[in-house]
């Protein structure tokens, strides 16, 4: 392996190029959209457009990027090379006299922001009436291709990144053990290090902790139950995958209108903000600022536009596609301690866990009653909690 | 005519010189995507080489009002018919009126991502045989937008080939003044003319189609069981679909997800749309720049480009992928078959085997069966000559030679 040495970063975008997208949001012409009946889900198509307007406006006069930039700024950030890969990560040592070591990757359309709010609490959990020898030490990367990463010359998939990973672990900041931590593509990263690169094998991964069913055992559905998720889980697929579909197959088609519009990209990941979360109000009726605030959304949209990586995140998709899928051969498993946080509102629904322990050796299981699929971004005291409840239950 | 009751009022293209400064500006300014090594033959999608260059021909060398008196060569008009629900459609439509005393009235449909600019070069070689030396029959022909599509009205909700079906046929009869005539089509034309065929086949004489849209209703009991040959073309057909689909995933689905990029980004656009020309053209696909620009020249591309960027209508149009299977008319019914005499052209696409006829006769009666030794599935404007020869022989071979009222 070839690493550099890490050197420090901070966000810094040129005025020029915020400059630019302010232009084309603000020149957006509006256009049709079907006819929506009264009573029915505005998104049903897709990308409300009532809501895009709204948010654009916003976006135009009262969304402040440098203020975005001083939160992602909170934290030490660093670049490093690994095997010709440029690294973007957060790095923070935790309070505490022998801090474990947690490792927490994103997805996609999320970035490092998603992590954001629970940074500094599992890292001091002092500062927010905790016990300082609960800190840890966090590394929260930016995918490759994603925000403040390098792009990769083709693209690269999840069982690549974990090797990544490991290396930036062990190699680079000298971590010889580690828990994982991830939702979405971070579920399968982790669950490909847990896999992969567990002790037992070579590597450092020694826990993982997991808010998506990402890596899956080579075992069908046997009981009812576990037949019924599958059932639904197809139904969810057909109606839900369009984007994975696309983004596995042809990338470069979709990526010509989504680099050169800053509001058509927005439009693609906002749709996934609104249909994968808890927007369930106190009111009973659902709507997307019941999960985020604008300034979140903002914020994670513009990191890929500042940094041009649309295209690119979209390839980690046809990455898993050539790495051969994410499913562990025939009668193997992780055998390293998993928790499951199980949000009720993602949308890739965990089976049963009877299901989930074919490939896992499972400690610990958490349903939640609120949440989705950007759990730490949505619900982040809830997810930091059971985060902390994990890696206290496998320390020993 | 016999019973006009629908005027039409005559239609020529004029985009505003303000549109097409816009047009300028906003490719001036394209922010393009970078590439993954390895998409020489565009395994990732649109090449980006390719993108450069058409967005520099576009916005340098492009000559819209040339396109434009190109388009408004033949007679246009807009005629607007009301629905059971009170809603207004506008169609538009080129009509070309046939040598003769009593041409064969003939409806030719596009598809996605064309428009009616896919028919442009084979009007008149339609309409009069006679002026290139050919056998008849000639045709008045009739070339419309699909609804949603270039010039014609967007439905205020999306609206499938079923209600688009009827459209044409009161556009035939009430607008038109025919009893009976013929039809033409591929890709979603077909759909819309295999249901006019099954909803009027009374009016409807005969059609000629280069897609086979219909799927039969495989577990009725007056469908035999699939044969070896037919096994065989639904595997590699599906395996090929799985690797090509992800467009109509996205379409069918959540086309509102990707209708802000291509409705802002005239490259965007170019991109989605380009990657289908590509894949579904008869192209070279060694060469794979020289292939493209040889078989769809610059000027033709964006002319189909430029029709769905000024009009606006890129997610009214990606959007029948969504109200097609909502209306379910991609499936026959158990027991439906397409009674109307049906004549099959299958240009080649490279990678694709041929389809066996035992499953085209499934669902339609197939009177000629022919396998085209090149074109692929913009067949009118990559083969133009061809594809026009093939369409009046098919008629004459079915004994569909002269329209049914006198002149």
């Amino acid at each position: 392996m070839s690493a550099s040495k890490p050197v420090p970063f901070t966000v810094d975008i040129p005025q020029g190029k915020l400059d630019a997208i302010h232009a084309k949001v603000s020149a957006y012409e509006w256009h049709e959209m079907p006819e929506i009946d009264p009573g029915v889900d505005r998104w049903a198509y897709g990308t409300d457009m009532e809501y895009m307007r709204e948010l654009c406006t916003y976006w135009t006069t009262k969304f402040d990027w440098r203020a975005a930039e001083r939160k992602l700024n909170a934290f030490p950030q660093f670049h490093v090379e690994i095997d010709s890969q440029k690294v973007h990560f957060i790095h923070v040592k935790g309070s505490g006299s022998n801090p474990e070591t947690v490792l927490m990757t994103h997805g996609w359309p999320g970035s490092v922001f998603e992590f954001n709010a629970v940074i500094e609490q599992l890292a001091h959990p002092e500062k927010f009436g905790g016990n300082a020898e609960e800190g840890m030490n966090l590394v929260v990367p930016s995918l490759p291709g994603y925000g403040f990463s390098g792009k990769p010359k083709k693209p690269i998939g999840p069982k690549g990144t974990a090797a990544l990973w490991d290396k930036l672990m062990r190699e680079v900041l000298g971590y010889d053990t580690y828990i994982a931590q991830g939702g979405d593509w971070g579920s399968v990263v982790s669950g490909w290090l847990a896999y992969e690169h567990s002790a037992t094998k070579g590597g450092g991964c020694k826990a993982v902790h997991l808010n998506m069913y990402g890596v899956r055992p080579a075992a069908l559905p046997e009981t009812e139950e576990e037949k019924q998720w599958a059932a639904g889980a197809a139904m969810t697929f057909e109606l839900e995958s369009a984007y994975l579909r696309l983004q596995m197959t042809k990338p470069q088609t979709l990526s010509y209108g989504m680099m050169d519009s800053p509001v058509g990209a927005a439009a693609w990941i906002i749709e996934k903000f609104n249909g994968w979360s808890d927007r369930r109000g106190p009111d009973g009726k659902e709507h997307i600022e019941n999960a985020y605030t604008k300034d979140q959304l903002l914020t994670n949209v513009m990191i890929y536009l500042v940094t041009g990586t649309f295209n690119t995140a979209t390839w980690f998709y046809r990455g898993m596609f050539e790495e051969g899928g994410t499913s562990m051969a025939p009668g193997t498993k992780v055998d390293v301690p998993t928790g499951i946080a199980n949000f009720p509102k993602e949308f890739l629904v965990f089976p049963p866990r009877s299901m989930v322990e074919k490939g896992y050796n499972i400690v610990r299981w958490s349903d939640f009653e609120h949440g989705g699929h950007f759990a730490a971004l949505e619900t982040g005291d809830v997810f930091a909690d059971d985060v902390r409840a994990f890696v206290n239950q496998v320390k020993g | 005519m016999t019973h006009r009751i629908v005027p039409a009022d005559p239609f020529s293209i004029h985009v505003p010189d303000a549109e097409i400064e816009d047009l300028k500006r906003r490719l001036q300014r394209t922010r393009f995507p970078n590439e993954p090594l390895g998409n020489e033959h565009w395994e990732y999608g649109t090449s980006l080489p390719y993108m450069e260059r058409l967005v520099e021909y576009w916005r340098d060398d492009f000559d819209w009002r040339a396109a434009e008196a190109n388009l408004n060569r033949f007679p246009q008009y807009r005629a607007t018919l009301t629905d059971d629900e009170g809603e207004d459609h506008t169609i538009h439509f080129i009509y070309e009126r046939g040598s003769g005393d009593n041409p064969v009235p003939l409806i030719l449909t596009h598809g996605w991502p064309s428009t009616f600019r896919e028919f442009l070069d084979v009007v008149d070689p339609l309409a009069h045989p006679e002026k290139y030396g050919k056998p008849g029959p000639a045709f008045d022909v009739i070339v419309p937008s699909l609804m949603g599509y270039g010039f014609s009205s967007l439905p205020r909700k999306p609206i499938g080939p079923g209600a688009i079906a009827d459209l044409w046929h009161r556009l035939m009869t009430e607008v038109l003044g025919y009893d009976r005539y013929a039809a033409e089509a591929g890709d979603w034309g077909s759909f819309v003319t295999s249901r006019l065929a099954l909803q009027h086949s009374d009016a409807v004489m005969g059609i000629h189609l280069t897609m086979l849209p219909l799927r039969p209703h495989l577990k009725h009991e007056s469908q035999p069981p699939v044969t070896e040959e037919e096994g065989h073309w639904i595997a590699k057909m599906q395996k090929w679909w799985r690797q090509e689909e992800g467009y109509r995933s996205i379409q069918s689905t959540k086309p509102m997800a990707l209708a802000f990029a291509v409705m802002d980004s005239p490259a965007g656009l170019a991109g989605w749309l380009a990657d289908k020309y590509y894949r579904l053209g008869d192209t070279d696909k060694t060469e794979t720049m020289e292939g493209m620009i040889a078989r769809f020249p610059f000027d033709h591309i964006l002319t189909q480009f430029s029709i769905y960027w000024f009009t606006g209508t890129i997610n009214s149009a990606n959007t029948l992928y969504k109200a097609g299977p909502a209306e379910g008319t991609g499936l026959l019914k158990p027991g439906e078959k397409v009674t109307v005499p049906t004549a099959y052209s299958e240009y080649p696409i490279d990678v694709l085997p041929d389809t066996p006829r035992s499953w085209a006769e499934r669902g339609y009666n197939i009177v000629r069966w022919r396998m085209m030794d090149r074109g692929g599935h913009f067949a009118a404007m990559e083969e133009p000559e061809l594809f026009a020869d093939d369409v009046r022989d098919a008629f004459h071979e079915m004994g569909i030679t002269e329209g049914t009222k006198a002149g």
